[in-house]
């Protein structure tokens, strides 16, 4: 059974700046040359919320993960499944931003596979809040997807 | 300027952009922006180990892309939602093709919105992602 006492976990506070250089770097990785992301308030592209954490942490306060080696075993698969982002009321995140970010295990849940097996489904989600206006600017939605062969282990339980 | 908006947007509407063939620099230089240092992005030998043919590409790399096709549509500040499922892994040498198009208008918030269905296929038309998103047209 997939682990579903872990729904509702909080996941803790993350606090981020968003910097040009890493916006720019972004964009070119994604090879957009678009001039929108050099200047000194461009806008972040679209997934770039997904590395503010690696880019922007002060070293303050800082999230956890899922609790990934309780969910590794023999014969389950372990994959970025679904990924998804909500950008609120058009406030979008910019050069210059500071950030909030709330994370919480927001889902677990589980389907039948037609070969016997099954997937299991863990879903992480982040609120970024503007630190100053407390506006949410962009959740982002992690989907981690298991997938199960017939006679896969199941999850390790958690200790706690 | 790229945001290009379009007043004129309608259903059935679509836009694809190709890119180049993916090269292991362009995942190198993913991980670098990304921070994600996976080896199997990287490093041939343990991408090998594991039973892989090579290193295989990000899949938020393959979100940032199909997401590129919808913000050089419809503007850098135009996404409201951008959701997909990944399916298949991306390799060295594949062109990756990214499709979005037009499945609905409607208004919400003060906002003229149109959402977007969204697939990125490689060379032989398989799906590597699919998903959907919606943009405000201004």
């Amino acid at each position: 059974m997939a682990l579903t006492e872990l729904k509702g976990r909080p996941l803790g506070t993350q606090r981020v700046v968003v910097e040009r250089g890493p916006v720019r770097v972004f964009a070119q990785a994604l090879m957009d040359d678009d001039p929108v992301y050099r200047g000194d308030a461009a806008p972040v592209p679209p997934t770039f919320p997904f590395v503010m954490p690696y880019w922007g942490s002060l070293g303050e306060g800082g999230a956890a993960g899922l609790p990934i080696e309780n969910l590794r075993g023999k014969g389950r698969a372990i994959l970025h499944g679904e990924q998804e982002f909500v950008y609120h009321g058009g406030r979008w995140p910019h050069v210059g931003d500071v950030l909030v970010g709330d994370g919480v295990i927001s889902d677990v849940y589980e389907k039948e596979r037609s070969d016997g097996g099954k997937l299991e489904f863990y879903v992480t989600e982040t609120t970024w809040k503007d630190e100053r206006t407390g506006e949410p600017v962009v959740t982002s939605k992690f989907t981690l997807t298991i997938v199960c062969r017939p006679g896969a282990d199941e999850p390790k339980p958690l200790s706690s | 300027m790229s945001a290009a908006s379009d007043d004129g947007v309608k259903v059935g509407d679509e836009r694809t952009e190709e890119f180049p063939a993916l090269t292991r620099t362009m995942f190198v230089r993913y991980a670098g922006a990304s921070g994600d240092f996976n080896p199997m992005h990287h490093d041939d030998t343990i991408a090998q180990q594991v039973g892989n043919p090579s290193v295989f590409g990000h899949g938020m790399l393959t979100m940032g892309l199909a997401a590129r096709v919808v913000k050089d549509w419809f503007g850098a500040e135009s996404i409201r939602r951008l959701q997909v499922r990944f399916s298949k892994q991306v390799w060295p040498g594949d062109v990756l093709r990214c499709t979005a198009r037009v499945s609905g208008e409607r208004e919400e918030g003060g906002e003229r919105l149109v959402d977007l269905d969204l697939v990125v296929e490689n060379q032989n038309g398989d799906k590597a992602i699919t998903g959907t998103a919606t943009a405000a047209v201004s």
